[in-house]
């Protein structure tokens, strides 16, 4: 993109523009934004979103762990004593669970925070099933632990709704609504898998320069073992993390995600936000 | 995600159907939610979602894209043949390794096919199970054992073993740190497998090899049984026969693997509502055997029979979301939810933004630092000193290893990294910092601007900072600060009641020497939690 004027104009960062969008849509379509810590215990981020103790992908979602102050507080014992029933065998939630010794030790470990669905399960922990529906999202920063070409602090576009009447194809329209309105022609939906949603749907896009179906992110129905622990119901939750950085580079065209928060303030300054993506 | 690679012609005998490579790049990540990681020729290279290590193997994946297409539907039934093989397991194993699956495979032509797809099989799963911790595979010749086994454990000082592919017999101890460890004992005493580490050379693999002895050991019992299924249930897809062992523990007597099916109750009406479709209970029972499930059924209640080698069906939502993608996640319409509610941003997001704004007009240009910084950003170039702030255990890059509690030393970075752009640059930031008081860490959101320029900044940047304050109403007052990391007498704190809220002044030479900046700079950062 070529530079609309070098320095002397004040300009907010581009990133914040898409940001600011994002939110306008979120609150259009009538969603309630939230936020939670950055400094996270393994209970919020892993454990109460049905991520066993010593599962694989606990190694591999790069988690920064914290050495000091190295442990966190459990929230409300009782809370803890269900997710840890659901861990072992799977409470009453029709589960088998998995058959270990879940431990409130490992729990109480403290990391910054590799996904915002620490916040859908902050926030579901909260909500009163009389208060239904439940519309939240937020957009915030995540941390991932690597050297390689990924970005070690970006940010996710996370959001909720909770509802008796809900079902699959609302999630797929309510995304399909989303991906529309961000300017993304050509998108599909693929059967993928997260821990913490069954089912699990991998929302992409066409990348027309490069001629690849391009992820967007992770989107599902909150598994029973997730949702039942945390409200005590067992009602329907669609629930999304989108990768920012994606809809960053496709819509300003940066080639290198690893780019896609550039510290040259020419460079910062020089985005045009008279996009009609934003 | 773990990856696998496969052999396309060979992928599509164990199927029984040709196909182009380009049919399969298209069906495999609709149909069972693989990846795409690239081809060399016909070998295909996928990435497995985590939950599924049936299909980490071209025999899994075969059998998973046979029963898809339709060509053999439901639940495949495993023949276990009866055989007098025989195998103890110790008391002594309960307190470290207590966990015990073992299968004799006979007829296996162990062309090169079959070798890749076996190592990598048991390579994928081992690491998969915590690299042997939870699941430890020894994979042997049939001819080189000789039976009955012991599972027991030895004293590694006085124990001697071959370990594949070496020719000197060495002590356990110089393999395993424990005193004593987990072994697997043929009838004549010899170790033919250290759990954990390494299995015998004498009972190796060889091209002659038509008979195999596969024993899964390990501390989850689950996990144990699954990793010896997934297996059993690849090497049948090579037209073998499986044999039972039997396998004694104390007073109890069973016949080793287990390859039953699990069951699951599914209800028709809860699959519809779930997903928004109507479907019979016949095309239900349909789609799922395509996914490989056993069905019986009787009105809108199915029993489900899980085959032995899926380890992710914890729930009847997982036989639901089978159920879509058998379906086909495409053919689902889109329906705009219609839940009407009232949004509404964070509290403070607004005044948050008319922050930014007015900062962006007085001509700031807004940047993004990293939460992550070091010590010497944080501390060492800025004269500061030491402040208790949260360190990271495990950083894989020391520039990266605290959190900033501050936004004012990554500002002043920021500028260091801009010297080859043109001056006077003006610069702003609203972040998070975290502040650590004990075991206590509070998020506490900053604004921190800074004007590099020629000649002396303080009296713009403290222009800035009043008009910002009275903007938002706060009664504040100014105080002299003492920092080293301002030049003395230029530098403000500023105060809201009792409390310091932010600084603004000239910074310290010395330290922007620090950061390779040869022009002043003027810097003023503000807590606004309190304020907004």
């Amino acid at each position: 993109m070529k530079p609309v004027q070098p320095a002397f104009h004040g300009s907010k960062h581009y990133a914040n523009i898409l940001r600011d969008r994002l939110k306008r849509i979120f609150l259009d379509m009538g969603f309630i934004q939230v936020s939670s810590p950055m400094l996270e215990i393994s209970f919020w981020n892993f454990d109460a979103l049905f991520v066993p103790q010593g599962h694989p992908i606990r190694d591999t979602s790069d988690t920064f762990f914290v050495k000091e102050p190295a442990k966190g507080l459990l929230p409300d014992a009782k809370l803890v004593d269900r997710v840890k029933k659901t861990h072992e065998s799977g409470w009453t939630t029709g589960s088998t669970g998995f058959g270990y010794n879940w431990g409130a030790e490992a729990a109480r470990t403290n990391l910054l925070r590799t996904d915002l669905t620490s916040i859908i399960a902050r926030e579901l922990s909260n909500i009163k099933i009389k208060e239904l529906p439940l519309k939240i999202f937020s957009i915030d920063y995540v941390f991932r632990n690597t050297i390689n070409n990924r970005l070690i602090q970006s940010q996710s576009v996370t959001g909720l709704m909770a509802d008796e009447k809900i079902n699959f194809k609302h999630l797929l329209g309510l995304l399909n609504n989303l991906f529309n309105k961000l300017g993304f022609s050509e998108t599909r939906f693929r059967p993928s898998y997260f821990p913490y949603t069954e089912l699990s749907v991998k929302p992409e896009f066409f990348n027309k320069s490069s001629k690849e179906w391009v992820s967007l992110g992770g989107a599902g129905i909150l598994r029973p073992e997730v949702v039942k622990p945390l409200t005590g119901s067992e009602v329907p939750v669609l629930a999304w993390g989108l990768d920012f950085e994606r809809i960053l580079a496709d819509i300003y065209n940066i080639k290198d995600l690893s780019e896609a928060y550039s510290t040259d303030i020419n460079f910062v300054s020089s985005f045009n936000p008279f996009s009609k993506r934003l | 995600m773990p990856s696998m690679n496969f052999n396309l012609n060979d992928f599509c005998n164990l199927v029984g159907r040709r196909f182009s490579k380009e049919k399969i790049l298209d069906k495999l990540p609709m149909m069972l939610g693989v990846e795409w990681l690239g081809s060399r020729g016909d070998e295909l290279i996928i990435k497995v979602p985590t939950n599924r290590p049936d299909l980490l193997s071209v025999e899994g994946l075969a059998r998973a894209s046979r029963s898809f297409i339709g060509l053999k539907k439901g639940l495949i039934n495993f023949d276990l043949a009866e055989s007098d093989y025989f195998l103890k397991i110790s008391k002594s194993v309960k307190s470290v390794r207590p966990f015990l699956s073992i299968a004799v495979i006979k007829g296996v032509k162990l062309t090169d096919d079959v070798i890749k797809s076996l190592i990598q099989l048991r390579e994928k799963l081992q690491s998969y199970c915590s690299n042997g911790i939870k699941a430890f595979i020894g994979i042997h010749d049939l001819r080189a054992v000789k039976f009955p086994l012991n599972y027991t454990i030895v004293e590694t000082s006085s124990s001697k073993f071959i370990p594949i592919n070496s020719s000197k017999a060495i002590a356990l101890n110089q393999l395993s740190e424990q005193k004593e460890s987990p072994v697997i004992l043929s009838a004549d005493d010899e170790v033919i497998s250290l759990p954990g580490i390494a299995t015998s050379e004498l009972t190796k693999l060889r091209s002659s090899t038509n008979d195999l002895l596969i024993e899964v050991t390990g501390t989850d019992s689950l996990i144990v049984s699954k990793v010896l299924s997934i297996l059993v249930a690849s090497l049948i897809e090579r037209k073998t026969k499986v044999y039972s062992v039997i396998v004694r523990e104390g007073k109890f007597k069973h016949a080793a693997p287990d390859l039953s099916p699990s069951r699951f109750k599914l209800d028709i009406n809860y699959c519809n509502k779930l997903l928004g479709i109507k479907l019979s209970s016949k095309r239900v029972i349909g789609l799922l055997e395509r996914m490989g499930y056993g069905i019986k059924h009787k009105d809108d209640q199915l029993i489900v029979e899980v085959p032995c080698y899926r380890l992710d069906v914890l729930h009847p939502i997982d036989l639901v979301e089978d159920l879509a993608v058998a379906y086909g996640y495409a053919k689902f319409n889109h329906e705009t939810p219609l839940i009407p509610s009232v949004g509404s941003e964070l509290p403070k997001e607004e005044t948050i933004n008319l922050i930014r704004e007015r900062l962006a007009s007085y001509g700031y240009n807004e940047v993004i630092n990293c939460l992550l910084t070091n010590q010497d950003v944080l501390f060492n170039k800025m004269l500061a000193v030491e402040t208790p702030v949260v360190k990271l255990l495990n950083s894989k890059s020391s520039e990266h290893n605290l959190c900033r509690n501050s936004l004012t030393p990554l500002i002043i970075n920021l500028l260091s990294l801009n010297k080859h752009n043109d001056y006077p640059q003006a610069i702003f930031e609203v972040g998070d910092v975290l502040i650590r008081r004990g075991n206590e860490v509070i998020q506490d959101k900053r604004l921190c601007f800074a004007k590099a320029r020629n000649n002396s900044n303080y009296t713009e940047v403290k222009l800035v900072a009043e008009n910002l304050l009275s903007l938002l109403n706060v009664k504040f007052k100014t105080k002299d600060f003492t920092s080293s990391s301002f030049i003395k007498d230029r530098a403000s704190a500023i105060r809201f009641g009792k409390e310091q809220i932010g600084f603004f002044g000239d910074v310290n030479p010395e330290v922007l020497n620090n950061f390779g900046i040869k022009i002043p700079v003027a810097i003023c950062e503000i807590r606004i939690s309190g304020l907004i």
